[in-house]
């Protein structure tokens, strides 16, 4: 049962939006950003940090949401799939995906996109065991992994030719 | 701190989904108010610090604790210092703060290479070193390499500051020699000699997982000879566990594989291993003397450079 007293007020940013919302203290970050936010690209898989489906970004950097607490949130900055989207920045890393057949089902795909791109970010060749290495905190239970490095591969190299 | 209140719960009909049990959140404002709150309510208060080891024993309601005191913005439980002879790491410092601190790869390169092996970035982005001691997972990284490396871990309460040594800190699965009413305040290693050697090694099923086996070494080598010889294994017991007895043969002595062969065997005798779900106790004797000699070979090869 939740006590009323166990909630707490928070100010978050959420892609760049000001949600002023009341929380319970044992709501987890993806828990919040998926019912109350109602931003569905952040997908809640196993809940004990293993699959990484719930990766967004808080203050810049890659967490799993689901070992957040929203009342943790207050104050800071998070960007989900769908601000991540909405930017343009992994644009390139989308399509690279689509034509790499890097997503079946899907549900492991927004959150390998983030940590993909955050990996973009800071490396510019990484070969396709760093790939694999820093892409092994998201379990894909579908494609074998191989589209997917394929496509990562892809884009770093795209990057790496401009 | 947390886990000798763990217990096991059975669920409840309807209660299918991964969530905890209604809790309250305080953020502490300091140090001290932290302490006050833990201590009214020390039968029922868990600390949060990166949550990355609390949070998912709390969403598998293994604990159910009534409030979690928040302490992981608390600037003055962050940073890498050299003190003197000593590196003295906050307790709510972030994994990925030791990945990336020049002073930890200058002096204390086997945390630096142990953190690599950590669980992943969004995790170590998280996770903090006060956190992965106190909660003391026995197949953990950092807790072995304390005990390798020999450092004190500094707990603070309202009656005051107590330095416990990593050696005597863990003390079972989950459990450490923190008290209740205790905050994990910070850790102090000694700085690395010039004839420190280290090797770090670990058998995971998946890059990032809790090790089956892992082995954390710090040597020194004199002369040729292992001066001090600290070989500190996880994974296979119940906490960390330093090999001392067995090591008799070599300490003082020239590396010879003859006389690693006799330790290794002797070895299996002086630590207690066990089963896991991924593992059989033979095969993880098999790993534990597999990296010891290896780990061994690696520091003396490295020391005749």
């Amino acid at each position: 049962m939740n006590s009323p007293n166990n909630s707490c007020d928070v100010v978050v940013d959420i892609n760049d939006i000001t949600y002023r919302r009341r929380v319970l203290a044992r709501e987890s970050l993806a828990d919040f950003i998926r019912h109350t936010i109602g931003l569905t690209g952040t997908h809640v898989g196993c809940e004990h940090g293993i699959c990484g489906a719930c990766t967004v970004k808080m203050n810049g950097m890659i967490v799993r949401s689901c070992l957040v607490l929203a009342v943790q949130a207050d104050g800071q900055q998070i960007k989900t799939i769908e601000g991540i989207k909405a930017s343009g920045e992994i644009d390139d890393l989308r399509a690279a995906f689509h034509e790499n057949n890097a997503a079946q089902c899907g549900f492991c795909t927004p959150a390998m996109l983030i940590t993909a791109a955050e990996l973009l970010q800071n490396e510019k060749n990484p070969d396709r065991q760093r790939i694999r290495q820093f892409l092994s905190g998201n379990y894909c239970r579908c494609t074998g992994y191989q589209a997917i490095v394929d496509a990562v591969e892809q884009v770093a190299l795209e990057r790496g030719n401009v | 701190m947390l886990l000798h209140r763990i217990q096991e719960r059975g669920r409840a009909p309807g209660e299918n989904f991964v969530k905890p049990v209604d809790f309250a959140y305080k953020k502490a404002r300091s140090i001290d108010h932290a302490l006050r709150l833990l201590k009214e309510n020390v039968d029922d208060a868990a600390l949060l610090s990166g949550g990355q080891s609390l949070l998912p024993i709390l969403n598998m309601r293994l604990a159910t604790p009534a409030l979690l005191i928040d302490i992981s913005h608390l600037e003055v439980l962050r940073g890498i210092e050299r003190q003197g002879k000593f590196i003295r790491i906050g307790g709510a410092t972030r994994h990925v703060e030791l990945q990336r601190s020049p002073v930890i790869t200058h002096h204390l390169p086997l945390i630096s290479r142990a953190v690599d092996h950590i669980a992943h970035a969004a995790i170590r982005n998280r996770g903090t070193l006060g956190g992965n001691l106190a909660l003391a997972d026995p197949a953990s990284e950092l807790p072995a390499c304390c005990v390798a490396l020999d450092a004190k871990i500094e707990l603070t309460s309202e009656a005051g500051v107590r330095q416990v040594e990593a050696r005597e800190f863990f003390i079972d699965v989950y459990e450490t020699a923190m008290k209740a009413d205790e905050i994990l305040t910070a850790v102090t290693i000694p700085t690395t000699t010039s004839n420190a050697y280290f090797s770090f090694r670990e058998f995971v099923r998946r890059q990032g997982d809790f090790a089956i086996v892992g082995i954390a070494v710090h040597a020194e080598v004199v002369d040729g000879r292992f001066e001090t010889l600290a070989p500190a294994f996880f994974g296979v017991s119940k906490k960390p566990v330093l090999a001392v007895r067995s090591l008799i043969p070599i300490l003082g002595e020239r590396f010879s594989p003859e006389r690693i062969d006799e330790v290794v065997k002797s070895l299996q005798n002086e630590i207690e291993i066990f089963d896991s779900l991924h593992a059989s106790a033979g095969f993880k004797r098999h790993l534990v003397k597999h990296f010891f000699a290896e780990s061994l070979k690696e520091i003396h090869e490295f020391s005749e450079q």
